[in-house]
């Protein structure tokens, strides 16, 4: 039997050769050295390690998350400014998906600043990023985003084909979910299945979760637990395959995008619980606050 | 959001291209300015008001067009 070295990403060699590999405990991966970076592979199932500490008991088909842009660590952000989609691909720290958007006008900014110090990505109401793969949602499933809004208070998280489109999907595929000036939204074939009144102020940060279970039954979630979550019924297959808007620029969002999740299952309480505490122990406790379910 | 807003397809074909010129796209930051759409028997494209791509101020015809950021219930 063969031993690998073990490390955590905050311990890993300093000089390492080409092809040196080890296994990282603290994000549960095996990580390959190139030559002149680590290349990080997790399990297809099992937990999924989100900082070391915060621990869900299933892996997201995709997570993209701006503080590692490159989906391993912190040394492909790219610089203040920059625009995202084309040189600089917005990479899933799950699986091989990236985030791209060839028209230079659909182009979001990269910020390297801001709630908590944390990066994110800047849509400014005409950006949409487009999944290099789309993901099939045949049953459950679960949606999670961190964003904060700005003064014109419109998001959409993920989105799929448009009500008037036929570039990337047929029409019946199509999904969204975000939120607007006072209401979260999740639509579906065309229409807001859950529009849920609730005012989202510019500047807030918040964590939203739409999860659908094997009841068919959708919910909105914001900030964790709350009696106001919006519900609706719906089984039919929805396709996956943007975010910051729908594919035919329906939607598209303001605001700032800090992370996305997808998830092909409706997650337990504990790890709803989890992104929760990632998410407030991520972007502090002054900015974001979580209810556990 | 601001467009370029043109009478003709041609016009703002003409000027999209000329964009890409400036910019010189296609290229490994992105292979084409803006995407033409017809609306209300104008033609417009959307210029972008900040980074790399800032073009307000040097597309023609550029105007402020206002975009519902509220859906319905």
């Amino acid at each position: 039997m063969t031993t690998i070295n073990t490390c955590t990403s905050s311990t890993r060699p300093g000089s390492p050769s080409t092809g040196d590999t080890l296994f990282e405990t603290d994000t549960e991966s095996l990580i390959t050295y190139d030559g002149s970076a680590w290349k990080s592979y997790g399990a297809d199932d099992g937990n999924y390690n989100l900082d070391g500490t915060n621990v869900t008991s299933v892996r997201p088909l995709c997570h993209f998350d701006a503080e590692f842009f490159n989906g391993v660590d912190t040394s492909g952000n790219p610089a203040n400014d920059s625009s995202v989609g084309a040189s600089n691909l917005w990479k899933s720290r799950v699986g091989s998906s990236y985030l791209f958007q060839e028209t230079a006008s659909k182009q979001p900014l990269y910020k390297s600043s801001g709630t908590n110090s944390k990066p994110y990505v800047l849509a400014d109401g005409g950006d949409i990023l487009v999944m290099s793969e789309s993901f099939v949602l045949e049953g459950e499933f679960s949606l999670f985003g961190i964003a904060e809004a700005d003064s014109n208070n419109f998001m959409c998280f993920f989105g799929g084909g448009g009500l008037n489109q036929g570039t990337y999907l047929p029409t019946h595929s199509n999904i969204w979910c975000g939120y607007g000036r006072s209401y979260l939204y999740f639509g579906q074939g065309g229409t807001s299945n859950i529009a849920l009144p609730l005012t989202i102020n510019g500047g807030e940060t918040r964590a939203h979760l739409c999860t659908r279970d094997s009841s068919s039954n959708t919910r909105y979630w914001l900030d964790g637990d709350n009696s106001t979550a919006g519900q609706a019924t719906n089984t039919a297959t929805r396709i996956i395959s943007t975010v910051l808007g729908v594919s035919d620029m329906q939607y598209a969002a303001q605001g700032n995008a800090y992370e996305f999740m997808l998830f092909n299952s409706d997650l337990s309480n504990a790890d709803r619980n989890a992104l929760g505490a990632y998410a407030v122990a991520k972007y502090g406790s002054g900015n974001l606050s979580f209810t556990n379910y | 959001m601001k467009y370029s807003i043109h009478n003709t397809r041609e016009e703002a074909e003409s000027e999209l291209q000329s964009l890409d010129s400036h910019f010189n796209l296609p290229n490994n930051k992105a292979k084409s300015y803006s995407t033409i759409e017809e609306v209300e028997g104008v033609f417009r494209f959307r210029v972008k008001e900040n980074g790399e791509w800032k073009a307000d101020d040097i597309a023609s015809n550029v105007s402020e067009v206002e975009v519902s950021a509220e859906l319905p219930e």
